[in-house]
């Protein structure tokens, strides 16, 4: 029982590995958040986010050697203490959508954009949270390669309900959320579009 | 030296005498009520709307996995295969919650979900974990021993053994803990804007709400910083619980005790944790998180403070219907 107690307590320490793929480092909400905390240290962002790092590289090694006796409970028992939830509040927001076109020439019709009645396919599969979870991921650029994966198997499901359809396009629409200091912001705007021919996907 | 390894013995005996001892199993009984009817309700909507067969089947199969995950040596999960396995953790799951054959049963709903997890990696939530972590506790434990058709088919008195409802305990403190370790944005710090709820609340992915008017900022930061000392003071909160239920002998643990029952810190706790979780409930869909949360509440009370507060609370609903009954006839 300790040595549960014991392991939980090291295993609640937060996992940095994630933070490590500097890919994510990238994206404009990890920007805004980083240039803040090398605003608040006096640092140039590009320094801030070296030290930063290198800090989280010797954090993540003292993690690992201090969580290492425990690795073979955890595993048995499926005992796990990460818990990353809603770790930061982003002023971009990003909502997914999907559409499909039935010619090479034809109009893209929406079939499905999250919380969005008007377009809502296969929505009790799409807006389950487990999916949601696995779409809202894919929004940063770290999950590119399983966004591709993803929307291909979207795009095979989108098939194989009409035969029509010749291509699917999976998206992401960025907003940008106001506050009281930036009551004005930028229209929505879909982008990261990844088109995929439906002619192509195996059935 | 010689004093203080003869002291050793009794501190030790004092720090772990939480743990040994049996108690009524109450507490444990209601977590594990609460946690299987959260694994029921989800896995079985998972398994009806077809999210599941969609979300854990490997794409070459039809699915979004890229993982085989523990069917793997089987080749791989099929369809078929998909639904045995949400149909099976869902009636194990309704079977720990009734308490019929609870440990099988819970043993069956721990490894059920933890296959369910493996299948895609991507698909799930802290909730599992949470899930997991519960239910491995919960079926090492006397959980079935009330509240139970096991407990009222043996009629044995319902004792279970007092550690794994302090595990639980730990496991709330842990959750919360993990969660503020977590926060470190400029948004959730205090010192910053504390705008991380009005960014999240809105998050469309998750709100249930949409846009919210810009009037309510200013409350979203005051909650935003009432969440943020709420996950971080979670350590007190166990401390809370560990000295409400031990006789501290030391002058400094005692006055830290009465310190915090006179503030009543552990329902304050408590209740800030469940209008939190409803507030959540409501303004977000976040899966059964807040259901896996809460479920672990009751492990916080001593069995017979819990039992004191739900027989006023069932005096208090029969008052309220003799009174119904009075003015409608």
């Amino acid at each position: 029982m300790l040595f549960h107690l014991a392991g939980s307590c090291v295993a609640v320490l937060p996992d940095a590995r994630y933070g490590l793929d500097r890919r994510a480092w990238a994206d404009a909400r990890v920007e805004r958040e980083l240039a803040v905390w090398a605003d608040r240290v006096g640092m140039t962002p590009s320094a801030f986010q070296d030290r930063l790092y290198e800090l989280a590289v010797g954090y993540e090694g003292a993690r690992s050697a201090a969580l290492a006796p425990f690795e073979a409970y955890f595993r048995v028992s499926g005992v796990s203490q990460n818990w990353s939830m809603f770790a930061a509040g982003t002023v971009e927001s990003d909502r997914f959508g999907l559409r499909a076109r039935r010619c090479e020439d034809c109009p893209w019709e929406w079939l499905y954009v999250h919380a969005d009645d008007d377009h809502a396919w296969s929505r009790a599969v799409l807006g389950h949270p487990r999916v949601r979870s696995a779409i809202f991921r894919w929004s940063w650029p770290s999950h590119a390669g399983r966004y591709e994966r993803g929307c291909r198997a979207l795009a095979e499901r989108v098939a194989s309900a009409d035969a029509d359809v010749v291509a699917v396009e999976c998206s992401f629409e960025r907003s940008t959320l106001p506050s009281p200091s930036r009551p004005d912001v930028p229209a929505p705007a879909w982008g990261r579009a990844r088109v995929v021919q439906t002619r192509t996907v195996a059935r | 030296m010689s004093g203080a390894s003869e002291a050793s013995p009794g501190r030790w005996a004092r720090l772990t005498g939480l743990l040994v001892g049996e108690e009524d199993a109450l507490g444990l009984a209601l977590v594990r009520l609460l946690a299987c009817a959260t694994v029921a309700a989800h896995v079985g909507r998972f398994a009806a709307t077809g999210a599941a067969r969609f979300a854990l089947l490997h794409r070459d199969r039809g699915g979004m996995s890229d993982a085989h995950g523990w069917l793997e040596p089987l080749g791989g999960a099929e369809p078929w295969m998909i639904t045995l396995l949400c149909v099976v953790t869902c009636l194990a799951a309704i079977l720990g919650a009734v308490g019929l054959f609870t440990r099988a049963a819970l043993v069956v709903t721990w490894l059920g979900l933890r296959v369910i997890s493996s299948l895609n990696p991507e698909a799930h939530g802290s909730y599992d974990g949470l899930l997991v972590d519960t239910l491995f506790i919960l079926m090492l434990s006397g959980a079935g021993r009330a509240l139970s058709l096991d407990a009222w088919r043996s009629g044995a008195p319902a004792l279970a053994a007092r550690w794994p409802r302090v595990l639980l305990v730990a496991q709330l403190g842990l959750l919360y803990l993990g969660s503020g370790l977590h926060k470190g944005s400029s948004g959730w710090v205090p010192g910053g804007d504390a705008s991380a709820l009005w960014y999240i609340l809105q998050q469309p992915t998750w709100s249930r709400l949409g846009a919210l008017p810009l009037a309510l900022y200013p409350l979203t930061q005051v909650a935003t910083t009432l969440v943020w000392f709420f996950e971080v003071l979670a350590p007190l909160f166990v401390v809370a619980v560990w000295l409400r239920e031990s006789a501290p002998r030391g002058r400094a643990l005692a006055a830290l005790r009465r310190g915090l029952e006179g503030v009543r810190f552990v329902e304050v706790y408590l209740a800030f944790g469940l209008a939190m979780h409803v507030g959540i409930e409501a303004m977000m869909e976040v899966g059964p998180f807040c259901f896996a949360s809460l479920a672990l509440y009751p492990a916080a009370l001593a069995p017979a403070r819990l039992r004191a507060w739900l027989e006023r609370a069932a005096g208090w609903w029969r008052a309220v219907g003799a009174r119904r009954q009075g003015e409608s006839s």
